[in-house]
């Protein structure tokens, strides 16, 4: 912490200038990151896991080369013979392991690509206020949106459920046997509910009717 | 529809029982007597109906007479009495009615024994 903390800054802004209708978005830069840290997965984890393995094998090869100093035979086999086996494999009939080794190496190098460019998103939205940093989980809204669309629409509790990706929501709604589904209903409960509370990004939501009924709704 | 916020959940069972009776009611046979299955046929409701139906005897006075259309027509007419009844009762939509006839009980109207 270099300047000065969220909460005197908040108190430097807190003069009643009356103009409460135009609210910044997330004002502090200490808020934008503590934001952006809920809102995105870390990737310590993988790197951890990748500098370990490094460590390890780094190790390896310092034994093995002690033992090809001392001329002993390799401890499990020696990383030059490895060397000369890669730079063959192209051209001539590679084993069975050396093609099943590459695959997977292979593998593991897309996987640690995309960990690197991803985004990680974890599914959580933030709430544009000027006065505190929210985070709520989409499993919140998810419930919120499928609680004003149930009351919308007249629904049991069994006949709405609702999904929250990043920038929408799909609601899935099983009728009662013998009673159409409103979806207009539906759909105006969970814009009223969506539009309660200023959620970034911004959710729109779906409907979708299931074929089938639900007996004794 | 009322303005009053709420839901109004009818449970299969009473779909149930409420087709049972109006299908006693109709082909006047007891209650106990007739089946019925309820189940959801895309959105809307099905019954399966079994029951067995009042038929006049055939050899009898004319006092209890025969239906027009015989068994047919009074299956046919039920198929429609459950549809609207059970539609007008509990305000469920009912697509399809199966009725089996699993026997028939004579009416012996007017005779003293």
């Amino acid at each position: 912490m270099t300047t000065t903390s969220p909460l005197q800054a908040e108190d430097a802004r807190a003069d009643p200038s009356g103009d409460a209708s135009v609210p910044a978005p997330v004002p502090h830069a200490t808020y934008r990151r503590v934001l952006r840290r809920e809102t995105h997965s870390s990737r310590s984890a993988s790197a951890i896991v990748v500098l370990v393995v490094l460590v390890l094998v780094a190790a390896y090869v310092g034994v093995e080369s002690v033992y090809a100093a001392l001329s002993q035979r390799a401890l499990l086999f020696s990383p030059l013979d490895t060397l000369s086996t890669l730079a063959t494999a192209a051209t001539s009939s590679a084993s069975v392991i050396v093609i099943a080794v590459g695959i997977v190496t292979g593998l593991v190098g897309i996987l640690l690509v995309v960990l690197a460019v991803a985004a990680g998103r974890r599914g959580r939205h933030t709430v544009a206020d000027t006065r505190v940093a929210v985070v709520i989980d989409d499993h919140v809204i998810a419930a919120a949106i499928a609680r004003g669309a149930r009351t919308a629409g007249r629904l049991a509790p069994g006949q709405v459920t609702a999904w929250v990706s990043r920038r929408s929501s799909e609601i899935a709604v099983t009728p009662a046997s013998g009673i159409p589904v409103d979806e207009e209903a539906v759909l105006t409960g969970a814009r009223e509910e969506l539009a309660e509370t200023d959620y970034q990004p911004r959710v729109e939501p779906r409907v979708r009717v299931s074929q089938n009924g639900k007996l004794g709704a | 529809m009322t303005t009053i916020p709420g839901r109004i959940g009818i449970a299969s069972r009473v779909l149930t029982k409420v087709s049972g009776a109006v299908v006693a009611e109709t082909l006047d046979v007891p209650f106990g007597d007739v089946h019925v299955d309820t189940s959801d046929d895309s959105g809307q409701v099905a019954f399966r109906v079994a029951t067995p139906i009042a038929i006049a005897v055939l050899s009898g006075d004319s006092s209890a007479a025969h239906p027009t259309g015989g068994v047919m027509a009074t299956v046919q007419a039920l198929q429609e009495t459950v549809r609207s009844r059970v539609g007008e009762i509990t305000g469920r939509a009912v697509s399809r009615v199966d009725i089996t006839i699993t026997g028939s009980s004579v009416v012996t109207k007017g005779r003293v024994r």
